[in-house]
């Protein structure tokens, strides 16, 4: 059945069994007059007021005629509207990562049946999109990585080959290094594809976070000493963490070398890590040029870089907040970027805490 | 020294082995792991190269079945899927390094021989060059009888460089040995600390010791 016979169905029993309670009242009325006058004869049934009757039947057959009408007609039109909730539901419950999962459908056939249908197909279709997508970075990073290594060793036989004039071994020596910054681009677009899906490896032991904390601590302050930078660890507590400590290791770096490079001279980078029952606690927080508001929610996309609108020359492939969040998320941790009163800027990672 | 290359990839194959003829390797290659693994097994190579995608038998089976007949040959396996559960299964299949692509050269040759020397001798507790000693154990430096404080990473990267024996040695070398990290930080990590280790070891004496290769890496030697 379709959804507005449904509706015009519903409606005409209401209305039907409202009538009913009418038509039965004034039966109840105009049999209780005509008893009246046949027992009592005339002034019998001048007594009973034609008014009175009226209202009688009005607030008898009629009130609850309508009561009914209203309540019967609400819980009837709940139910008719249901499937649409049940797929708004669904639909809002909808993300990047369940679109192989398809919405329940009723099977009777009706509007919101098909419509189900349609989203389920579409749904697929999208779903498909996604996972071409990202088949299509993880082949074409692993079909980038054979002609890399052979333009790597070509041109490296070429430098340590004594025929080689010196100012063409200028230029392949560029050469050279542009193979390794395409090489680092490549593996970074790897590890992405297959963090999307899903495929980053869990080997899950309990990390110290605090250690790796120190360790950054000690490359960080040898990594700004160029450009005078001043790196506290505020607070490091005791904490652990379940998790792959190599991957742990790339994020810390990530967020601590990001703070050195979108950083300036003479400026700070404080590090905190803290540990409750619920969760750990790592802030970064650095001086240095301000984001514009439009791209502070985009910092965590592909390829973007903040100041790449100023002709900064900060090295870098754009990748590696991107990375960092995907490791924070494999973890069942998340990222957060925000811009303090001060100017300064905070990445906070937050992770499961391993306390009791 | 004889080298058996199992690769399907021509150009790979060509340059693996002219790199290796450079360095006066003997050379042979196959396409595919079926006529690999016979050659593996009738010929007396000293190291085999093997890519882990190849036709009618992929590289992990060669290994593994290499293993299960006894042979020893030492083994390095080459792939494009250079993820740290590959390299554990490479492992795990008996090869005796994993190299992900893309690698250079260069590491792919201080690999080959540091196995090939493997068996032969130990490596030495006190290292020399000029007049710089390090003691491997106790990770004392001295540079003409002065002793140098070095932080502990700092004495691995000393150390990495002097088992190169004046090779160059790449970044992503330093980087493994070093921070053994699996990852390429993208960061100039590397840099700082070997400006760091120049500083300490090279400012107050002559000859200077610490190379820079443009494109290459860092090598520990006596310029020519």
């Amino acid at each position: 059945m379709t959804l507005r016979r449904r509706i015009l169905f519903y409606y005409a029993v209401t209305l039907s069994v409202s009538l009913v309670i009418v038509a039965f009242w004034s039966w109840f009325e105009f049999t209780e007059q005509r008893d009246a006058a046949l027992r009592g004869g005339v002034e019998a049934a001048r007594k009973h007021d034609p008014l009175v009757e009226t209202v009688e039947i009005i607030l008898f057959g009629g009130v609850p005629a309508i009561l009914l009408g209203i309540i019967g007609g609400r819980l009837l039109m709940q139910r008719a509207l249901r499937p649409i909730e049940d797929l708004t539901e669904a639909l809002e419950k909808t993300t990047e990562s369940n679109l192989a999962e398809p919405v329940a459908r009723s099977g009777n056939g009706d509007e919101i049946d098909r419509m189900s249908a349609v989203f389920n197909s579409m749904k697929e279709r999208l779903g498909a999109s996604f996972t071409q997508a990202r088949e299509f970075t993880l082949h074409a990073s692993h079909e980038l990585k054979t002609p890399l290594t052979i333009l790597h060793g070509t041109l490296e036989q070429m430098i340590g080959d004594g025929t080689t004039p010196a100012a063409h071994r200028e230029r392949i020596t560029s050469m050279l290094e542009e193979v390794q910054r395409l090489s680092v681009i490549v593996g970074q677009l790897a590890f992405l594809a297959k963090a999307d899906a899903g495929l980053l490896e869990t080997t899950h032991g309990s990390v110290a976070l605090h250690e790796l904390v120190r360790d950054l601590v000690e490359d960080l302050t040898l990594l700004s000493a160029a450009q005078n930078i001043t790196v506290t660890l505020a607070a490091c507590q005791f904490a652990e963490v379940a998790g792959d400590r190599m991957r742990l290791r790339q994020l810390l770096l990530i967020l601590g070398d990001n703070a050195v490079k979108h950083n300036h001279k003479n400026g700070s980078i404080a590090l905190e890590l803290h540990q409750d029952e619920k969760q750990i606690i790592f802030r970064i927080t650095n001086t240095g040029p301000v984001l514009p508001l439009e791209l502070r929610s985009r910092v965590f996309e592909r390829f973007l870089r903040g100041d790449a609108s100023h002709g900064s020359t900060t090295e870098g492939s754009g990748l590696g907040l991107s990375i960092a969040q995907s490791i924070a998320r494999s973890h069942h941790g998340s990222l957060v970027f925000e811009v303090l009163a001060d100017d300064r800027t905070r990445l906070t990672l937050s992770l499961p805490s391993c306390l009791k | 020294m004889h080298i058996l290359i199992v690769e399907d990839d021509p150009k790979t194959a060509a340059l693996l082995a002219s790199a290796l003829r450079q360095e006066e390797f003997e050379v042979s290659h196959v396409g595919d792991g079926e006529s690999g693994l016979q050659r593996a097994l009738g010929g007396a190579f000293d190291a085999v190269l093997v890519d882990i995608m190849l036709p009618k038998r992929d590289g992990l089976s060669l290994v593994r079945e290499l293993r299960q007949q006894g042979r020893t040959t030492p083994v390095i396996m080459l792939s494009a899927r250079g993820e740290v559960e590959q390299r554990v299964e490479g492992l795990n299949a008996g090869a005796d390094d994993y190299l992900p692509k893309p690698f250079a050269m260069s590491e792919l040759l201080a690999r080959l021989r540091s196995l090939l020397r493997r068996n032969v001798s130990l490596k030495p507790a006190v290292i020399t060059i000029a007049d710089l000693t390090y003691d491997a154990g106790t990770r004392e430096t001295r540079r003409a009888g002065k002793r140098i404080e070095l932080s502990s990473r700092e004495s691995l990267l000393l150390e990495c460089l002097l088992r190169a024996e004046g090779r160059v040695v790449s970044r992503r070398e330093i980087i493994v040995s070093v921070w053994e990290y699996d990852f390429d930080p993208g960061t100039n990590l590397v840099d700082v600390y070997v400006r760091r280790l120049r500083e300490k070891l090279d400012r107050d004496h002559t000859p200077a010791l610490i190379q820079t290769v443009r494109g290459l890496g860092y090598a520990l030697c006596l310029q020519p």
